[in-house]
């Protein structure tokens, strides 16, 4: 199933293929995946159960509370932890380790990128890394930051950067290497409202541009609301899982107040209510 | 219009504050100096602290008699030569403590037994070891500043953020390359405060181990003029330690707000 590149820009924002992946072959497949921290007496198990799927260029956000181990989630996506059970399966075969073809984007975007570097040169790092030949970087440097809006601060350090461009700077970084998964851990939720609107709109616009598969981890209902294609909510931990996927086809952008959205987010705050008592 | 009190007050302090940073802190040094003065005028004994002027004229007379310049010398390469062997052993050491939990599970607890060994208390042991000549020195000055260099680089190397390390990870970075471009440069910052350190330390230290045995040399210098009751020229060699020691301070410094600019500054403003 083909990714609609709309080029009209006027009427609507960009719209990718809305909510419904291939999921017979998905990208990412996590089947059944438990993880216990510690052993014995201080046994703390973490994830039980949890699967989760994501489709070739779909965006699907990871939402649950606090503390219901969204991030070990993710680290097993990212191949950063391996699980006590179960297994993670990416393009079919099973996450080793962490992979150019898996890129994370951290919360903490300033701890993530280079701060001795600049703009460029932090893109130059990873193009580095990936052994790509000298004469094609600047090309892949200058899209990259294009794309992000940050072609004007190329020369400047991260400490002149505003948190929002060096989460946008983190997100040129992995778009330099041309990954087929993007996982963002809550890249936003050290940002103010105004600014995190802002990078949700500039995700959207960018995620629409590269078709990248994308596993958004988030605690913020509205925001997955306005992202996802699908929502994968978790209920909180211990023992966590994904209680339920909820699709969303409304065209994007989306506004929170709209009906149908507002009556999701119900639903998804009763979820997650419920599941709180459920322990 | 008038003119509330404090903000009178606060005004000709701010100007104070607003001046270039050498000239504060030349200012500073005069201030000090002309208290000094003062000091020796009104009260002090000058048999107990010499005026800064007639520490002055004996710095000019033991400069034209060349004790100066072969003191100094004497010292300053004793000191450099000490504090390159302690500065670059004490970070391969650290490095390794800090990124190998092997080594560090071994080396570690030794290591923090022998920190104990002032360089002062391996004065002896050197003399027994290296004799009375340039050795025993280098020595004890390395071994003054090797430990503080060695503690501060496993602490910077310890300090990167694993977010860092696992960002560059999924760039499919080595473990080679991890280190050399994120866990060195992140530790920078710390090795260089071990350095200021260990400079200090190799000052502190230069002297006892002068003292005890050495010809020429600042500490020598100080032995003699001991020796003949000279107490001007006591205060002129402490003086020009003083003074050696904040001028090499002030050039690591400048190493680490300049040419290393970019791998300290971040830190304040993150």
């Amino acid at each position: 199933m083909g990714i609609d590149r709309t080029t009209d820009h006027t009427a609507t924002a960009p719209q990718p293929g809305a909510g419904t992946p291939a999921l017979d072959s998905p990208l990412l497949d996590v089947q059944n995946v438990e993880m216990v921290f510690g052993s014995g007496k201080h046994a703390y198990k973490v994830l039980e159960d949890c699967s989760l799927q994501v489709g070739r260029g779909e965006f699907v956000c990871l939402l649950g509370p606090s503390g219901c181990g969204k991030s070990t989630l993710m680290n097993i996506v990212a191949g950063f932890e391996r699980p006590t059970a179960g297994v993670a399966l990416f393009e079919g075969q099973p996450i080793e380790g962490p992979s150019p073809r898996r890129v994370v984007c951290f919360q903490d975007a300033m701890q993530a990128i280079l701060p001795w570097e600049t703009c460029r040169n932090n893109l130059n790092f990873a193009l580095s890394v990936r052994r790509v030949p000298r004469h094609e970087r600047e090309a892949i440097i200058s899209r990259c930051l294009e794309i992000t809006g940050l072609a004007a601060h190329g020369d400047k350090y991260p400490t002149e950067l505003s948190g929002g461009m060096r989460q946008r700077l983190q997100i040129s970084r992995a778009l330099a290497v041309n990954p087929e998964t993007m996982l963002m851990d809550e890249p936003f939720g050290a940002l103010d409202a105004m600014t995190r609107t802002q990078m949700q709109q500039e995700l959207l616009r960018v995620w629409a541009e590269t078709q990248k598969s994308i596993l958004f981890i988030t605690h913020d209902i509205d925001e997955s609301l306005i992202l996802a294609d699908r929502i994968c909510v978790m209920n909180v931990g211990p023992s966590s899982r994904v209680i339920e996927s909820i699709t969303i086809d409304q065209p994007r952008p989306r506004e929170i107040y709209d009906s149908k959205l507002s009556s999701l987010g119900r639903k998804i705050k009763a979820l997650l209510g419920r599941s709180d008592d459920s322990h | 219009m008038s003119k509330h009190p404090s903000k009178f007050v606060s005004s000709w302090t701010d100007h104070i504050l607003r001046l270039p940073q050498p000239i504060l802190t030349t200012l500073s040094f005069v201030l000090f100096i002309l208290l000094w003065w003062a000091g020796t005028v009104l009260f002090l004994d000058s048999d107990m602290i010499p005026s800064p002027d007639a520490v002055a004229f004996r710095a000019i007379d033991m400069f034209r008699r060349h004790d100066l310049t072969t003191g100094i010398e004497a010292s300053m390469i004793r000191v450099i030569v000490g504090l390159v062997l302690g500065t670059v052993l004490g970070i391969a050491l650290g490095l390794l403590i800090g990124r190998s939990r092997l080594i560090a599970t071994f080396v570690d607890p030794v290591f923090q037994l022998l920190r104990n060994l002032s360089p002062t208390a391996m004065i002896p042991v050197a003399l027994v070891w290296f004799g009375i000549g340039e050795s025993s020195k280098y020595f004890l000055i390395f071994w003054g500043t090797f430990f503080i260099v060695a503690v501060n680089t496993t602490a910077g190397t310890r300090s990167t953020p694993q977010t860092r390390i696992r960002a560059a990870q999924c760039l499919g970075a080595s473990e080679a390359r991890i280190f050399i471009s994120i866990i060195l440069p992140s530790a920078l910052p710390y090795i260089i405060a071990g350095i200021r350190l260990g400079v200090a330390s190799a000052f502190m230290t230069i002297i006892p181990a002068e003292l005890l045995a050495a010809q020429e040399g600042l500490g020598a210098l100080l032995q003699q003029a001991s020796l003949n009751g000279q107490i001007d020229r006591m205060f002129v060699v402490l003086v020009l330690i003083a003074v050696l020691g904040y001028g090499t301070d002030r050039a690591v410094r400048y190493l680490s707000e300049n040419t290393f600019r970019r791998y300290t500054a971040y830190l304040s403003e993150m």
